[in-house]
């Protein structure tokens, strides 16, 4: 197991997995493609990314044999979770007709879900495809087109009661096939998916009867259920994969509410309604568009214009603006990611935790979100946010900048006089300012920040290959956060770049690793944040916003912490 | 008595200088900015790079005559130092284009045959770039940092330096004191740094002037894309751009650095300009 765990962790896998990242700063793929001054940044942002996919995108490189011992999750409870409630009805209210256009930062890179984590494409996915599951606004997992599941008793197998009576937009029929075939395709190393990385235990898909399939596991993975809740649960059509092949990328078919139909290269994607959407009623709109637009003046003239309805990912420093623009809805909520100065442990002075902790008390969190972000965001001291399952909202530590406290941290780590450090960070506008504010704060206690300015992929890229004191990166892991633990904090993990070592750590992560079931495991996932707060081998500093903006037209818009803005219940108002 | 002379000479240019239509003014721009970068220290009011972050985006006040930034620092201080980096990749990249660029000219003008046809051949080459794409491409190779731009800029000018020198040299080479110079014995040395070299002094320091102006934008080009000056250390260029985010929120983040670059790069083409008229024989003031 360990020996296959242990496969090809090759360059291009690291760097694809740790595409899932977004370099600190970055708030929104928008702001990313256009605040920087260098292309570089850009590039970097679009790879960086990912939305609910992209949570488990970094499972790829958790892969690498870092994953708690089979053992361990086998001797675990024999838990099952299982939801027999359907989704509930969908709102009847809602006026049929009309179109909506959401511009986001660039046009899409491929209708086929095996190829991309782009968030330009999984936003178009929400609308011509369903996922077998999906999360509801408070993060948990519901059905869609999976009805109920169930873990086997050993853990090592889930078996999804799917849905019955749904077609696909070329008349096909959803059924075991064609979740065998989709998860299979993302499995083919042929396909060389960076969906596999985000199920790295999946072995194969049994369809047990024609509405039922189960989900073969070579080691327990109490969290396939989030990753089949992401992109990765999207469900194309077997035949249509068949017929166009290479093509199928240009030509999707799903069966969601919106049918495919045309995608003009560099400029926009179109679907149509699907008139028998399973969903009785929906949709109301007649098509939707996703336009792609690099600059976000341009977005926000358009949606003033009304040429564009919807968008995401606004700069902190238009929220006001928008907000008190009578055409205009803003949804902000906090966003799954969280931005934090990754430190290296392994190397002085970092090896030190007191120095670790000095660092942390020595920033004013609080003055930070609302200098540089308005209050968009909120201020965290520990590896999850608030959107984040297991986030510890009681944690206090580092809460209040403690200059007293900071300076006798230094006294106790042996540098009572400061010291000096480099920090990595991108040269995009937005990580440059957090990087300078909290230059400007560690000033405070005498430590010295210098900065080095690189372009994302190199910063990425010294990470991996430890050639670093301190960096600023936001992650965003997804609602779940078991890989993000796994990977970064967990002293076996195959990418160790942090050097955070603790046998503690290690033992309560092979417990939550077991548990299956969620309140339990999410209690577990308290104890590891508090813990990690403790240790601090990372700085953590803020969770940025997400945020979503619609003209006052529209209505019936629901709010997923997916990230991923799902049209199929939205209608205008005349 | 001798020595009195080019004294005096200079004293006559810049008599003459200084008649040229606004060439007082860019004189005097030139001056401040010299004084800001060397007194950057004693007259900036406050820290450039500090954030204050309870004073975010202030607009301009009596406090801060420039406003803050979105990191709470005062634009003046920021201007104030930036001239620093501005000038400094003015002087230092001119000096290296200079350098580099009159050598190479006096040794083709001099030495002709298939030394100056390498040489120009070459010459021709860099010409052939756009200036900031080169020093776009230079400082890209060479990683971003101000010494590298100033390389990457002094670089972009050694052509210039080394054609003009040239030309100067090919002129002077057939006039009559150097033609006697040589009649009586004198070296190549000799003639090159005795007769030739004062002797085109006015056209050079007429391309420096320009050139330094070309360098100042060219670097804050440079740092506009994030080549140049490294962040937190203020550069008029950077300003432009963190200005451009908020160039509705906070039109004063782009105007104030936006406003310091055109005059100052105007003052020192004026000034060039101005002794050029000052200087050329065929003009009349």
């Amino acid at each position: 197991m360990i020996g296959f765990d242990r496969r090809r962790v090759s360059r291009r896998m690291l760097l694809r997995s740790l595409g899932a990242l977004s370099v600190a700063g970055i708030v929104s793929p928008l702001i990313a493609a256009c605040g920087g001054g260098s292309n570089n940044s850009t590039s970097t942002s679009a790879v960086a990314s990912t939305t609910s996919g992209g949570s488990t995108a970094v499972a790829s490189a958790s892969t690498g044999g870092g994953t708690p011992a089979a053992s361990a999750a086998a001797s675990g409870s024999p838990a099952a979770v299982a939801s027999a409630q359907a989704t509930s009805a969908p709102p009847p209210s809602g006026t049929k007709g009309g179109q909506v256009t959401v511009a986001q930062s660039s046009d899409a890179t491929s209708m086929d879900p095996a190829h991309t984590t782009a968030t330009v494409d999984s936003q178009i996915y929400s609308s011509i495809y369903n996922r077998l599951l999906v999360l509801d606004d408070k993060s948990n997992v519901v059905p869609e087109l999976a009805v109920s599941w169930e873990a086997a008793a050993d853990n090592m197998s889930w078996t999804f009661k799917l849905r019955q009576g749904v077609k696909f937009h070329d008349g096909t029929d959803f059924n075991a096939d064609a979740v065998k075939a989709t998860i299979e395709r993302y499995l083919d190393p042929a396909q060389n998916s960076p969906r596999a990385g985000e199920i790295p235990y999946v072995t194969g898909v049994d369809a047990v009867d024609t509405y039922t399939a189960k989900v073969n596991l070579k080691q327990a993975f109490v969290t396939l259920l989030y990753s089949f809740a992401g992109t990765t649960g999207t469900m194309v059509s077997p035949t249509a994969v068949q017929k166009y092949g290479d093509d199928y990328a240009r030509n999707p078919v799903g069966t969601g509410p919106f049918v495919f139909k045309e995608w003009i290269k560099n400029d926009h994607v179109t679907a149509t309604r699907n008139e028998n959407y399973w969903k009785e009623g929906l949709p109301y709109l007649d098509s939707v568009s996703y336009k792609g637009i690099s600059d976000p003046t341009v977005i926000l003239n358009g949606i003033k214009a009304n040429n564009i309805q919807a968008t995401y990912g606004i700069a902190a420093k238009d929220v006001a603006s928008v907000k008190s623009d009578p055409n205009m809805q803003l949804v902000l909520k906090p966003s799954t990611s969280v931005s934090s100065l990754r430190l290296n442990n392994a190397v002085a002075p970092f090896d030190k935790k007191e120095i670790r902790q000095a660092v942390s008390w020595a920033i004013d969190r609080a003055a930070i979100e609302k200098a540089l972000y308005f209050d968009t965001g909120v201020p965290v001291n520990s590896f999850l946010g608030p959107q984040n399952l297991g986030y510890d909202k009681d944690i206090t530590l580092y809460a209040k900048r403690d200059l007293d406290k900071a300076k006798q941290l230094l006294t106790a780590g042996g540098q009572p006089n400061g010291f000096s450090f480099d920090a990595q960070t991108t040269n995009s506008s937005e990580s440059l300012k957090l990087a300078q504010a909290i230059k400007s704060q560690l000033e405070d206690i005498k430590v010295t920040m210098n900065l080095q300015l690189l372009d994302g992929v190199t910063l990425l890229q010294k990470l991996v290959d430890k050639q670093f004191q301190a960096s600023f990166v936001t992650y965003n892991g997804g609602v779940e956060p078991f890989q993000g633990f796994n990977r970064f904090f967990y002293s076996k993990s195959t990418i160790d770049v942090y050097g955070y070592n603790s046998p503690d750590f290690d033992a309560l992560l092979l417990k939550a690793a077991a548990t299956a079931d969620q309140t339990e495991r999410v209690k577990l996932y308290q104890q590891l944040t508090d813990m990690l707060s403790e240790d601090c081998p990372w700085v953590f500093l803020r969770a940025p916003a997400q945020t979503e903006l619609f003209r006052k037209e529209i209505s019936g818009y629901v709010f997923n912490p997916d990230g991923v803005l799902h049209l199929e219940t939205v209608s205008i108002k005349s | 008595m001798l020595r009195s002379a080019p004294q005096a000479y200079w004293r006559w240019v810049l008599g003459r200088i200084w008649r040229v239509r606004l060439a007082p003014f860019s004189l005097i721009i030139v001056l401040i900015a010299i004084f800001m970068a060397i007194f950057a220290g004693v007259i900036a009011p406050d820290s450039p790079t500090h954030a204050e972050l309870g004073d975010v985006l202030l607009s301009p006040s009596l406090h801060h005559p420039m406003g803050t930034d979105d990191l709470g620092r005062d634009v003046l201080s920021r201007i104030i130092y930036g001239t620093r980096a501005s000038l400094s990749a003015g002087i230092v990249a001119t000096g290296i284009g200079l350098t580099i660029g009159a050598t190479l000219g006096l040794l083709s003008g001099f030495f002709l045959g298939p030394v100056d046809t390498i040489l120009m051949r070459v010459m021709d080459a860099l010409l052939a770039f756009p200036g900031l794409i080169l020093a776009l491409a230079i400082t890209a190779a060479l990683g971003p940092s101000l010494i590298n731009a100033m390389i990457a800029i002094g670089v972009v000018s050694v052509p210039r330096f080394a054609r003009l020198v040239r030309g100067q040299v090919l002129t002077l080479n057939d006039a009559d004191y150097v033609v006697s110079a040589r009649s009586i014995g004198a070296r190549n040395m000799r003639i090159l740094f005795r007769h030739i070299g004062p002797n085109m002094l006015t056209p050079i320091i007429i391309q420096v002037s320009l050139s330094v102006a070309f360098a100042i934008l060219t670097e804050a080009s440079l740092s506009f894309l994030g080549l140049g000056v490294q962040p937190p250390t203020p550069s008029w260029g950077f300003m432009l751009n963190q200005g451009r985010d908020y160039i509705s929120q906070a039109p004063w983040l782009a105007i104030f650095p936006g406003v310091t670059i055109f005059l100052v790069v105007m003052a020192f083409n004026l000034l060039g300009d101005a002794v050029r008229d000052a200087l050329d024989p065929r003009l009349r003031l």
